[in-house]
């Protein structure tokens, strides 16, 4: 299987805030979700992904091309949906396609208008006038619109309904059926990594805190719920993440069987998308 | 590049109505004179350009922009584009309506009228190398206070130094405007490649 994303060692210093050591890869035919807290880092390594600031350190590979950040030719199949429609919202979809018409050679009308159809969206009216959803819904039209191999969101199903948001999650697992395409995206809704996530990497204050399968993290890993005297037992490397408190600690555990082979009288279980990403935003180092 | 700047005219071409409210507003309040009128849609055609940017500001399109398989470069070329075709464009509109304004109230004479509306565009054009970097530099609005001292601070040197200071600048007068009007074109031209690299350097330094 040949890797669709490879970023390492991605660094990014500002004031108040530093991405550090950022790494991990997507496969073609998957589709990996990068998730965390609110400024956890997610946006920023998305945007350096894609050339649109200039990391201090570290490499992006985009469909097996180095990915510099002035260099516009990584993006040729590379589809971007930003967490917010960017079109003057004086335009219609109309009027956006003809921009991209005369913008993207790889512009396909007839799928934009077919997207168009399928999300409901009114070709004539101005995108002032769509709520959130429906301008997400625009923008994820633009990007496939490209006919892209790799398809890039920020956040895509942040003001969309349910219904709205698995339709998308479906459109999103089609669009890997070829085994050629790859999906990104960050959220912070674990729902959506649960039900299509080949791949999820967990960001917390800049840094890449857990990478995993999603086979890895719901099979593999688990939550045990300890004593301070249990979980001084657990052996180095056991536990990615623990978390003290007065009633009792919880730790999270690279491999529940493992674990329960050595301790069978212990509690420990399978962990949800969610309950490691609180653990990782709320644990300490183990 | 095309794209970006079909986008650009099909915003301002939301505000058309707008715009013609305002020259026609102009046209009969200064139809007994016509020379206030030059230079008028130049002006105008110049803050279409400001107003796309602020339109792009406050839907972030620029840094979507980037992210699509164009060159920032392209992105800047674009403005520039747009900035000086519209620039001709008003200059024509501003010669023409102030002829025509001038025959029917028997004002400017024609050929003053053209040589005067191609003196306001070649101010224009300058101001336009001054802005356009401004605005990919900074917000869009703390631009506009640089623009505007752009404007304010030369017109109040020249005022001042034509009261205060001994310089010939009746001179200038009868000096043969063509060969002036041709001189400040050399000029603008000079200007704007400068000013288009100095654009682009900010474009390409700047995280979006």
């Amino acid at each position: 299987m040949t890797e669709a994303v490879r970023v390492e060692g991605l660094c990014k210093r500002y004031d108040a805030f530093e991405l550090e050591n950022v790494g991990f890869s997507v496969e073609a035919g998957t589709i990996a979700g990068l998730v965390g807290e609110n400024g956890a880092g997610k946006t920023t390594t998305i945007k350096a992904m894609l050339g649109l600031i200039r990391p201090d350190a570290g490499s992006v590979t985009l469909l097996g091309r180095p990915a510099r950040w002035d260099d516009w030719r990584a993006r040729v199949h590379v589809a971007y949906v930003p967490d917010d429609c960017c079109f003057p919202t004086v335009l219609c979809a109309q009027d956006v396609a003809r921009m991209m018409r005369g913008l993207c050679p790889d512009w396909r009308d007839e799928r934009f208008d077919a997207l168009l159809k399928r999300f409901g969206l009114e070709a004539r009216k101005p995108v002032k006038d769509y709520s959130k959803g429906m301008r997400m819904k625009l923008s994820i039209a633009c990007a496939l619109a490209r006919e892209p191999r790799l398809l890039i969101l920020d956040e895509p199903t942040g003001g969309l309904d349910p219904v709205a948001r698995d339709d998308l999650l479906d459109l999103l697992q089609q669009f890997v059926e070829d085994e050629r395409n790859a999906v990104l995206f960050s959220t912070h809704i674990t729902g959506d990594l649960d039900k299509i996530a080949d791949s999820v990497t967990f960001l917390h204050a800049g840094r890449c805190a857990l990478t995993a399968t999603r086979g890895e993290l719901l099979d593999t890993a688990g939550m045990a719920r300890l004593s301070a005297a249990q979980l001084a037992q657990l052996r180095p490397g056991e536990a990615l993440r623990v978390r003290r408190e007065r009633h009792g600690c919880e730790a999270l555990v690279r491999d529940r069987a493992a674990v329960l082979r050595a301790h069978p009288d212990w509690v420990v279980e399978g962990a949800s998308v969610e309950e490691i990403m609180l653990m990782i935003a709320k644990g300490e180092e183990a | 590049m095309k794209g970006l700047i079909v986008k650009d005219l099909m915003v301002a071409g939301r505000q058309i109505r707008t715009a013609l409210v305002i020259v026609l507003f102009y046209v009969v309040l200064f139809w007994r004179n016509a020379s206030v009128l030059v230079g008028l849609m130049s002006l105008m055609c110049m803050m279409t350009v400001v107003s796309s940017f602020s339109y792009d500001e406050a839907s972030r399109f620029i840094s979507y922009a980037a992210a699509l398989p164009v060159a920032r470069r392209t992105i800047v070329r674009a403005k520039y584009a747009l900035g000086f075709g519209l620039l001709a464009l008003g200059a024509g509109g501003s010669a023409l309506l102030t002829m025509l304004v001038g025959v029917l109230a028997g004002g400017l004479a024609s050929l003053e009228a053209l040589g005067a509306a191609a003196g306001c565009t070649l101010a224009m054009g300058f101001m336009l190398c001054l802005t356009l970097p401004l605005m990919f530099r900074l917000p869009v609005e703390r631009a506009r206070v640089f623009m505007t001292l752009a404007m304010i601070v030369p017109t109040l040197l020249i005022v001042t130094l034509m009261q205060v200071a001994d310089v010939p600048l009746a001179a200038l007068e009868r000096a043969p405007w063509p060969l002036l009007l041709a001189g400040m074109a050399l000029l603008l031209a000079v200007c704007a490649a400068a000013s288009y690299r100095i654009a682009v350097r900010f474009v390409q330094q700047r995280d979006l």
